[in-house]
């Protein structure tokens, strides 16, 4: 493959033209209150991807929406009411900070009011059942006989939330509320001595929705060229009831990377050379839209080099990197960019819609900056920091542009050194 | 032009990143095509198969969150 001549320079008024500014507020948009969060299936999944259509047809892309269907999607579809006490006292747990109904609850609408019993020790019929921190699932159900229901701890974050997660656990055949670690033991603490109680139901439901990734392209690579395909999912795990999740940093700010990236590159990048982008849908719950994708780009014996931006809110140290598939070209490209823009990167599980481009067997690289409030309602616009978009996009633009001009080469065309 | 002493860029062997994730992961299909993995450990891409297993999750919750707030994401 031959590489054309290339102007020391023509690379520094691409990266000079990254715009943090503009990142934060696609950032914000996607952040905000009418999307709710972007869970897939939801309506404000659905406006999410009518503004990144218009977004990408505004850079000038050929846009299309692929359609898919999504099962059982977790769904907590009322607050839950948890009150407990230990006869002569009680309070309320507040909803996302000290209790969660968990991913592998039953549905329990109904408030269900019991005793506690402790998990392997006496009879658990028609007792809340409190589960000790190193007893799996599996084990408690085996001392669950005739029990309302289960409580097991679960570590809450630094700002005291609870995580929502969308993939694991398929429902079990009992409710189950998870609880913060102090609440969990005082619990168990009553349960042994059987003197507390509690009161609860696990609002949780599976819902089949339809999802869909948003596929922008400006044009096909010609024979023997690169084709470069940016990808980010916008879904997130979406508001609960009562409780914005905002999905900033996971993954608002790798879309904001990847549009901006997009913006830069679309009308500088060399003839011949192929560009698209992938936004996909339903990371949250599998990484399904990526798997459709990888499947699809497989089938039609296309070889893009992916490029996949999860979560670039908060940089620290390094920004993350695995990669997967024939990547190796694509490893040293984006090894001279990080040295070019100055952007560290470490070697690091980036478990995003990467893996399903690399199990298709595509040349792929996650990318992951950090991020603060995973997950939870502090994930909020204001804390993800345009610095670290602007470190993240002008590290993909430099990587595309290096990959475009010299896919096949190691040594720096830039000037470079360690 | 870049500053030669910039300190961007992989610390290491760029290629670690092709093993970076072991061969199981709570999201996505393990990397299985084209590309050769360190022997799995059968265990979760963050915290210990025990914390995982404790939780009834693909990963140890704790461990997870503290990874991706480093920026070793996880979905």
């Amino acid at each position: 493959m031959t590489s054309p001549a290339i102007a020391p320079g023509d690379l520094e008024p691409l990266l000079a033209a990254v715009d943090g500014l503009r990142m934060a507020a696609v950032v914000a948009g996607l952040a905000d209150v009418p999307l709710a969060g972007r869970r897939v299936g939801t309506p404000g999944g659905a406006a999410a991807r009518v503004l990144l259509g218009r977004h990408l047809a505004d850079l000038g892309a050929t846009v299309r929406l692929d359609i898919f269907p999504v099962s059982a999607v977790p769904e907590v579809y009322a607050a839950p009411a948890v009150s407990w006490g230990d006869g002569t006292s009680g309070g309320h747990l507040r909803f996302g900070r000290e209790v969660l109904p968990h991913l592998a609850s039953a549905d329990e609408p109904l408030l269900r009011r019991a005793g506690l019993a402790a998990a392997g020790q006496g009879d658990p019929a028609g007792c809340w059942l409190v589960v000790p921190d190193r007893m799996s699932l599996f084990e408690a159900y085996g001392h669950a006989h005739g029990a309302l229901g289960l409580l097991i701890g679960r570590t809450v974050d630094e700002d005291g939330w609870h995580y929502t997660m969308l993939a694991g656990s398929a429902p079990g055949p009992l409710p189950i509320l998870t609880v913060d670690g102090d609440t969990h033991a005082l619990m168990r603490q009553l349960a042994e001595a059987r003197s507390g109680w509690l009161a609860a139901n696990a609002p949780i439901r599976r819902v089949d929705v339809r999802a869909a990734n948003v596929l922008g392209r400006w044009r096909p690579a010609h024979q023997g060229r690169p084709d470069l395909l940016l990808t980010a999912h916008y879904d997130g795990v979406g508001d609960l009831p009562g409780l914005r999740q905002p999905s900033a940093a996971d993954n608002g700010s790798g879309v904001a990377v990847v549009l901006e990236a997009a913006r830069i590159l679309a009308p500088a990048l060399p003839d011949g050379v192929g560009f698209a982008v992938a936004l996909l849908d339903a990371e949250e719950v599998g990484a399904l839209g990526s798997a459709r994708h990888a499947a699809q780009l497989r089938d039609d014996d296309a070889a893009p080099l992916v490029i996949n931006i999860d979560g670039a809110g908060v940089l620290r140290e390094a920004a993350a990197v695995e990669a997967g598939g024939p990547a190796h070209g694509l490893l040293a490209a984006l090894d001279q960019a990080g040295r070019h823009t100055g952007l560290p990167l470490a070697a690091g599980p980036v478990a995003s819609d990467n893996r399903r481009y690399a199990a298709a067997g595509l040349a792929s690289v996650g990318i992951g900056a950090g991020m603060a409030g995973y997950h939870s309602p502090a994930d909020t616009a204001d804390r993800v920091e345009p610095t670290t978009l602007t470190a993240v996009a002008r590290l993909v633009v430099a990587t595309a542009w290096l990959t475009a001009h010299a896919p096949a080469t190691l040594s720096s065309l830039i000037g470079d050194e360690r | 032009m870049s500053d030669p002493q910039t300190v961007g860029g992989f610390a290491g062997d760029p290629t670690e990143a092709l093993s970076a994730a072991g061969a199981s992961g709570c999201c996505g299909n393990p990397p299985r095509a084209a590309l050769v993995l360190p022997e799995s450990t059968a265990g979760p891409c963050c915290g210990t198969p025990a914390e995982a297993t404790a939780e009834s999750s693909c990963c140890g919750g704790a461990a997870k969150a503290e990874a991706v707030t480093a920026g070793q994401g996880c979905c």
